[in-house]
């Protein structure tokens, strides 16, 4: 607003004028101007000498003169043949002009190298400050968007196949509870930690006892089924057990964290992969850890574990907080199915731990995996899509990533 | 002779019909122990020599000798 009232700055002039001659006239336009400045302007020598430059391929002249010399010339007729008269202008280029070549490459190298140091020194910044701030949630919840989200997984029932649960876990006294023990011997309160800890990713309270707080689908139903022992062992017939138990219940999502190692060029469970179909069919979807045999720090790699190899489970990736693939993260190396089909938070992960511990920090695809299957959760009770629509879902809102597909699938989960 | 634990991953058009086929597989020699009517699974145990009969019996789509599983140490910092 100011600027509007400021008045325009009258044009830089250089004492010289341009004459603009008829076509058609042009050596009429050079006699009458000739005659005006009493000089002739035929002559090169004395138009150089006065500063003058006949541009005959335009029709223009340009001469020095004082505004009463050129008077006479004003156009009093449409037979002038002086067109115009305009004072010549000081004119500013709007780029720098042209440099010769090895002063442009060296001014290209200088700016890649300042937008090489731009990239790099605000990523490392955020990185820092998204390392520290963990005083009121995790960096886990923070980095998939689940603390803007409107969702609670109010109404939905996660089924987290593990090492059990601790029952008496301050942070889910008044929460819905249904578990089952599929080991024999064994009760399902969890003697292992392991379960209870990707509970409280999933399905963990909105306000702790203690901050940060941790999980995501706080209003989840819990679906605590023990299908590994407290040595953390189990087989395929436990965990078989653990889901037809969870579809029974008509639990929409399905969390397992947990598989075995696979080779190159194994391929996937028909057992599993007729399960996962089935399942998908009922509306039940089946999240799965990717596995943590790589050894990326090493330049060693390794497939997709089973059974989150088989194409109809979800098999989830994990990262760190610098939004990185975790040095321990399976990849999808095999055909057949076995590709990491989306990532999550899954390095330095604080959830619940059982009594009297309470809380506790540590990495995996196991810690992944039910930050996806949480955050599952969230879409199945707002958008009230089950199975594959809700596995579709997930990978189209996962936020892409500049990482291999390989490693990450199609990006990191986001809540809705 | 080795014992194993298989599943069996019953075929769709028995879904209906999935304790006669776990009855059918009990004949055969297989030591039924769960039958998941909603998954339509069967689990159990064979001696390995009994696997190629079994995958034979009406209504079996698949038989997968059973794996296990097993997390690391409860204290590792990698879960």
């Amino acid at each position: 607003m100011v600027d509007n009232l400021t008045p325009m700055a009258e044009p830089e002039t250089t004492g010289r004028y341009l004459v603009l001659l008829r076509e058609d006239a042009v050596d009429a336009g050079m006699q009458a101007l000739s005659e005006s400045m009493n000089l002739n302007l035929y002559s090169s020598e004395i138009a150089e000498n006065n500063n003058a430059v006949l541009l005959s391929e335009l029709g223009v002249v340009v001469v020095e003169a004082v505004p009463e010399q050129l008077s006479t010339l004003r156009i009093s007729n449409g037979n002038s043949p002086i067109l115009a008269i305009e004072p010549e202008q000081i004119l500013y280029a709007l780029e720098p002009p042209p440099l010769n070549r090895s002063a442009d490459y060296l001014i290209g190298y200088r700016d890649a190298i300042n937008h090489l140091v731009d990239k790099l020194l605000p990523s490392q910044q955020t990185a820092l400050m998204q390392a520290i701030d963990e005083a009121e949630t995790t960096w886990g919840l923070q980095a998939t968007k689940v603390l803007n989200s409107c969702s609670s997984g109010k109404g939905i029932k996660v089924a987290v196949l593990d090492t059990g649960f601790d029952l008496a876990h301050p942070d889910f006294i008044g929460r819905t509870v249904i578990s089952k023990s599929f080991i024999s011997g064994e009760a399902v309160q969890d003697g292992n930690g392991h379960g209870t800890h990707c509970i409280g990713t999933a399905c963990g309270s909105r306000r702790p006892t203690r901050l940060p707080r941790y999980g995501v689908a706080y209003n989840a139903e819990i679906y605590a089924g023990k299908v590994l022992s407290n040595q953390g062992s189990g087989s395929d017939s436990g965990i078989l057990q653990g889901i037809e138990w969870a579809l029974t219940n008509g639990c929409e999502v399905i969390s397992m964290s947990l598989g075995a190692s696979t080779q190159v060029g194994s391929t996937y469970s028909q057992v599993y992969e007729t399960v996962a179909q089935r399942a998908l069919q009922r509306g039940t979807l089946i999240v799965a850890a990717a596995g943590n045999e790589s050894r990326r720090d090493r330049n060693v790699t390794n497939p997709v574990g089973r059974p989150a190899n088989c194409p109809s489970i979800l098999a989830v990736g994990a990262l760190d907080s610098d939004v990185q693939i975790a040095y321990f993260s399976n990849r999808g190396i095999n055909p057949d199915g076995g590709q990491v089909d989306i990532a999550g938070p899954g390095v330095n992960i604080y959830s619940s731990w059982p009594m009297p511990t309470q809380y506790r920090s540590i990495s995996g695809t196991s810690m992944a995996t039910p930050h996806v299957a949480g955050i599952a959760a969230l879409y199945a009770e707002e958008f009230g899509l089950r199975g594959q629509e809700l596995w579709n879902l997930l990978v189209k809102t996962a936020r892409r990533l500049s990482l291999a597909s390989e490693d990450v699938g199609a990006g990191i989960v986001q809540a809705p | 002779m080795t014992r194993v634990n298989v599943s069996i991953t019953v075929d769709d058009a028995y879904q209906d019909q999935i304790l006669e086929v776990a009855a059918a597989l009990q004949a055969t020699g297989m030591q039924v122990e769960q039958t998941l009517e909603t998954i339509g699974i069967i689990t159990g145990t064979c001696e390995s020599s009994q696997m190629d009969s079994l995958s034979h019996v009406a209504g079996v789509a698949n038989l997968e000798q059973g794996q296990a599983v097993q997390l690391p140490p409860s204290d590792s910092p990698l879960q």
